[in-house]
């Protein structure tokens, strides 16, 4: 009977891998990853090892810059791409394939001097027609890709010789050099471009330090080192990603050795590494800043006095230790510090007398009730649970709903353009905005003017203020970066007093490598960079 | 025989209907815009109009379905909506990694279940049956993530014996299977040693031991060869589920299967991705069905198929 | 129509269920069970009168602490106290599971009765829709359910008592199928009886052993399911005490606050093991075959 038994089980296995099989076989042959990924050998006596792995939370979505609206796959593409401009590890914007550019007043015309001899990893020169053939991409609304409306003020790209291009605006941008630092403007090899077509998000073809190698969805992204690159090949000779997104089994990677570099540390888990002698955890401020809207359109936030009281209430420095484990810093303007033309502004301390004061003087000495949105990711739950507790401490009955990430955007978004703040259901708000062009105008804009009230884009606390609109409008015409930064200066001040929104903090960027490695680091928007990479010897 | 097995296959295609019609429905009546999803956290709403029309959303839900239906006749699932591959690409990468994540853990826990099951059942109340239930039940209510975390730190982290994650060879899949298969082994175990407890009861295993034969033969021999049947409906009904994926266990260990994607899919509202992924379920559990009765006739000749 | 059941089923079970008692009583680890559940049930009523500290009551100089005299089970990362929390917890947990159970084995008895007495055309409709909804995995049922009703542990219970439903029905109906042809239902319908006396007063009483075993069994896996949705973000809302709430929370600090995952997750533990063994119990008390 035993036999039988098993004989049935072997059936049932031989089945099951028939069935597989089968389904297998139906579908597209999938590209076999032949080299098997290079498993941490650097316990071997003497071998320096100059193949890494990271690991990173989540998995890439596709390798086409224009296409992709995550910090991290714009990230790994800056290791095989290059665009005009870059950031340094300060965000700072420094030129890449551009030598340099001029710009007239009114900010229309920009014209660009090319790096010479740059050829794109597929042999391809980069040159004035390359650059024009990307730029000519991005411009191109008919396209559909995520990223084309961030370049729909190009109008005309010129070439004027073999390494100049000029590129004229249909209306004045002064943060057009900005655009053309982020991700999505990082330059294709035309030859890609046009063998791969829309399949060029499989197969990446750029100027980049690292070649594409394989890819295998959900388990493994492997670059290789480009022994041609322009500045000097890198020390690794290939770099394996991997998403995990359990926070606890990307730290046991990187104390395994299974990983070399994690990215993101979860705060809660930074202590069981500090112990480490062989682990180095670093932290980054990021350019994440978060906070709460208040629906200004709706009592009792229509009042600026309970907007301002509300900001009071909060124990800024408490909340970055609970809930994000001291790995925060309290906001000190709508801008994250690391964005252009950040300016601080004068804190709103944590004072509960002057907020129930406040709240009195607005006719609320009780308090009210009102409700709080949020998503319901675990540091958001902790989050929305801490501010809960810090307004009943001034007499805000605050219930909180934490929702599933597309319901509620739903919730926010679910009206039609121009429904006024008065008939949305809105009236608090947690969220973080992370403007990835590095830039002050995509960090005020969509979320502070007047034109930004959803669902259009995220003034989710309906604040419209002529002065700010005017200072956000002023700013982008211009290119002089004095008269853009005044301009910015009035925009911070005023949304900063009038309070639409209780601002948080800016969330610290934190990441861990072992001691075989050094000089990866996490830029302030949340991206990769493998720039500064080396093995320690 | 064969004509059985065809007459099932046929009656599964109105099931099927009915699922795909009602996934259809189902994943649109979710709140959530994929098109704004997908045009991302930053996004305006001009992309995500741009976005919509791309992804073809903004056509009438009837000709929606209607285009999906027609693809599938010609073996088209469809694009995903989050990252514009083939549906059939994407899940055929993860289709062998579930499968054999399944096959590991069904073989060690029904090796295990069913001893334990057998074990507790033939020494019924006694402390063996204890131990061997509150094991069982252990099985059940242990987190697996907590469990999958645990395995790594000591076998990982401390031993260095496994890899952490990963889907290459027979190493890296003991820890998952493991874990995924902790509360299927304790499911069997239960079931089994109610099914011996049944069996025990009956007229026939009495008499066996009343004719002196010897425990273990009457266990293996008469026992055990009865208790089977209803074990091998457990079995199957987990073999279904475990080919959905385990969202848990395939996240603690970064394996690269079908339940993450589905989490993600249903995240992202890429509604192609769930509606295939849910129709590939629904024919596992048909096949699996089919199978199991395949199995019981051999266990029971006296079960006639009918 | 329930209240008739109820007598009817005192009526017929008077005697059996002396019988039944008399076995139970044997059944030693079942009333260890019985009892730690009783205790859970006093906990739920009168839990807010015995714990030291209040369920929403932060300290936040004393977060993440392990356990001590101050707190038995430590402190959470709010610096609340964990043993009163998962004192506190028993009430959701217990409802959760009770009524989610109850009403998917109401729906399911009923559907399981009439599919199998029927047969035919009513049949195979409930069937294929069972058939679905066991194809269907639960996770997106769930989250679909939870998205559309929104989170919240009412719509918990309304999702797990669709995910229990159809296993009542496969059970109860395959009970109606060999009842409908015994000697006693043919002789009822001889006389007479309506369909719904028949059902009500002859088949589902036989069928209730199985039930009630099943339902017990049941519970336990419910309070679990409920737990994993709390788990994904979509069951019990935050500061709710709920096991599986404190359980997902818990996860960020494994490794370092063990103790955060450990004591709910005990909690969860002794709860389904107590359903399980007070299920064995019953089921074997309830065994007309068992003469031990």
């Amino acid at each position: 009977m035993k036999k039988k038994f098993i004989k049935l089980m072997a059936f049932v296995l031989i089945l099951s891998f028939v069935l597989g099989g089968c389904s297998q076989n139906s579908e597209e042959k999938t590209p076999v990853t032949d080299e098997k990924p290079t498993q941490t050998e650097a316990d071997n006596k003497g071998e320096i090892k100059t193949d890494i792995v990271i690991a990173t939370a989540v998995d890439f979505i596709t390798m086409d810059p224009l296409d992709a609206n995550d910090t991290l796959s714009g990230g790994l593409q800056r290791t095989m791409m290059e665009g005009l401009f870059g950031f340094d590890k300060d965000m700072k914007i420094i030129p890449l394939l551009a030598e340099s550019y001029t710009a007239n007043d009114n900010a229309t015309e920009f014209t660009f001097k090319l790096k010479q001899g740059v050829k794109f990893s597929d042999g391809t020169d980069f040159n004035a027609d390359a650059a024009i053939v990307n730029l000519k991409r991005m411009a191109d609304q008919t396209l559909g890709l995520k990223r084309n409306s961030l370049f729909k003020m190009i109008a005309n790209n010129e070439k004027i010789d073999d390494y100049t291009v000029k590129v004229t605006l249909n209306e004045p941008f002064g943060a057009f050099v900005n655009t053309l630092a982020h991700p999505a403007a990082l330059m294709v090899s035309p030859k890609a471009l046009d063998e791969y077509g829309k399949d060029v998000s499989q197969h990446p073809v750029g100027t980049g330090r690292y070649i594409f190698d394989t890819w295998s969805p959900g388990e493994q992204l492997v670059i290789k080192q480009n022994p041609d690159y322009w500045g000097g090949a890198s020390e690794f000779t290939s770099v394996t990603f991997k998403p995990v997104t359990e926070n606890g089994t990307r730290v046991a990677m990187l104390q395994s050795g299974d990983a070399d570099f994690i990215f993101p540390v979860p705060s809660e888990q930074i202590a069981s590494l500090e112990g480490n002698s062989n682990i180095t955890v670093e932290r980054r401020p990021s350019i994440v800043t978060r906070y709460i809207t208040m629906n200004t359109k709706k009592k009792p936030f229509d009042d600026v006095k309970v907007r301002q009281a509300l900001n009071y209430a909060i124990d800024k420095e408490a909340y970055a230790q609970i809930v994000y484990n001291g790995f925060a810093k309290t906001s000190s303007s709508l801008l994250a510090p690391n964005v252009q033309f950040y300016d601080a502004q004068k804190p709103y301390e944590y004072d509960v007398e002057k907020a129930k004061q406040l709240l009195a003087e607005a006719g609320y000495p009780n308090g009210f009730e009102t409700k709080l949105w949020s998503s319901n990711t675990s540091t958001m739950i902790k989050a929305t649970q801490f501010i809960k507790q810090q307004l009943a401490q001034v007499g805000v009955t605050v219930n909180v709903e934490n929702m599933e990430v597309g319901t509620l955007e739903d919730k926010v978004t679910g009206y039609p353009v121009g429904t006024p703040g008065e008939e949305s259901d809105i009236e608090m708000y947690v969220i973080g905005w992370s403007p990835s062009t590095g830039d002050a105008d995509w960090g005020l804009r969509p979320l502070a003017s007047t034109e930004s009230a959803p669902p259009v884009s995220y003034n989710a606390a309906y604040y419209s203020n002529p002065v700010f609109d005017a200072a956000i409008q002023g700013a982008l015409e211009t290119a002089d970066p004095d008269k853009r930064a005044e301009q910015y200066k009035i925009a911070q001040k005023q949304v900063w007093d009038d309070a639409p929104m209780l601002y948080l903090v800016v969330d610290d960027n934190t990441f861990a490598y072992n001691n075989k490695i050094e000089g990866i680091t996490i830029i302030a928007d949340g991206s990769m960079d493998l720039s500064g990479g080396k093995l320690v010897k | 025989m064969l004509r059985y097995i065809v007459k099932r296959i046929l009656a599964v295609i109105p099931t099927l209907i009915l699922i795909s019609i009602f996934v259809f429905m189902f994943v649109r009546f979710i709140p959530g815009d994929p098109a704004r999803r997908v045009a991302g956290p930053d996004a305006t709403l001009e992309d995500v109009e741009m976005i919509r029309e791309t992804l073809g959303l903004n056509k009438p839900v009837f000709e929606q379905y209607k285009d999906y239906i027609l693809g599938l006749l010609h073996g088209d699932m469809g694009t995903s909506l989050k990252t514009k591959r083939a549906v059939t690409y994407e899940i055929g990468l993860r289709y062998m990694n579930t499968v054999t994540l399944t096959i590991s853990s069904l073989v060690w826990s029904v090796i295990f279940g069913v001893l334990i099951g057998v074990f507790s059942g033939k020494n019924r109340s006694k402390w063996q049956d204890y131990a061997g239930m509150t094991f069982a039940v252990s099985g059940i209510s242990l987190p697996s993530f907590w469990l999958g975390l645990m395995l790594i730190q000591i076998f990982s982290v401390k031993l260095k014996w496994l890899p952490t994650v990963g889907a290459e060879g027979f190493k890296s899949l003991i820890l998952p299977s493991i874990t995924l298969g902790a509360s299927v082994a304790a499911i069997i175990a239960r079931f089994t040693r109610s099914s011996i407890i049944e069996v025990m009861k009956e007229d026939y295993i009495r008499t066996a031991y009343a004719k002196g034969l010897k425990d273990k033969k009457v266990i293996w021999k008469h026992v055990f060869k009865n208790s089977m049947i209803p074990v091998v409906t457990v079995v199957g009904l987990q073999f279904g589920f475990l080919l959905g994926g385990s969202v848990v266990t395939e996240s603690v260990f970064a394996y690269p299967g079908l339940g993450s994607l589905l989490i993600d899919s249903v995240n992202f509202r890429d509604y192609p991705m769930i509606q295939s992924l849910i129709l590939i379920f629904s024919m596992n559990f048909v096949l699996i069905n089919l199978i199991v009765d395949l199995i019981y006739a051999a266990l029971n000749p006296e079960i006639k198929l009918q | 129509m329930d209240k008739s059941k109820d007598i009817e089923q005192k009526e017929e079970i008077r005697t059996p269920f002396k019988e039944f008692l008399m076995k139970f009583k044997k059944q030693k680890t079942a009333i260890v069970a019985l009892i730690f559940l009783l205790l859970l049930v006093v906990f739920s009523i009168i839990g807010e009168m015995i714990v030291p500290y209040g369920v929403d009551e932060y300290d936040y100089m004393n977060v993440l602490q392990s356990p001590s005299k101050a707190h038995w089970f430590g402190t959470d990362e709010f610096g609340r106290d964990i043993f009163s929390r998962v004192i506190l917890g028993a009430r959701i947990s217990l409802a959760v599971g009770l009524s989610s159970v109850t009403i998917g084995a109401v729906i399911g008895t009923i559907l399981g009765l009439v599919s199998g007495y029927y047969g035919g055309f009513i049949d195979s409709v409930i069937m294929r829709i069972c058939d679905t909804l066991f194809a269907f995995p639960g996770i997106i049922l769930a989250i679909g359910i939870m998205a559309i009703l929104g989170p919240g542990m009412f719509n918990v219970v309304i999702s797990v008592s669709i995910f229990s439903a159809p296993s009542f029905a496969r059970i109860v109906r395959s009970s109606t199928l060999t009842q409908k042809e015994s000697i006693y239902v043919q002789a009822a319908k001889n006389l007479g009886a309506s369909d719904m006396r028949i059902l009500f007063r002859h088949i589902l009483p036989g069928a209730m052993s199985e039930i009630i075993v099943y339902y017990t069994m049941n519970i336990g896996s419910s309070i679990l399911t409920a737990s994993s949705l709390s788990f994904l973000g979509m069951g019990a809302q935050a500061p709710s005490p709920e096991w599986g709430l404190q359980l997902s929370t818990g996860r960020a600090y494994v490794g370092l606050n063990w103790h955060m995952t450990f004591f709910p997750g005990l909690a969860i533990f002794l709860t389904v093991l107590s359903f399980n063994l007070l299920g064995d119990g019953l089921r074997d008390a309830l065994d007309p075959k068992l003469t031990q």
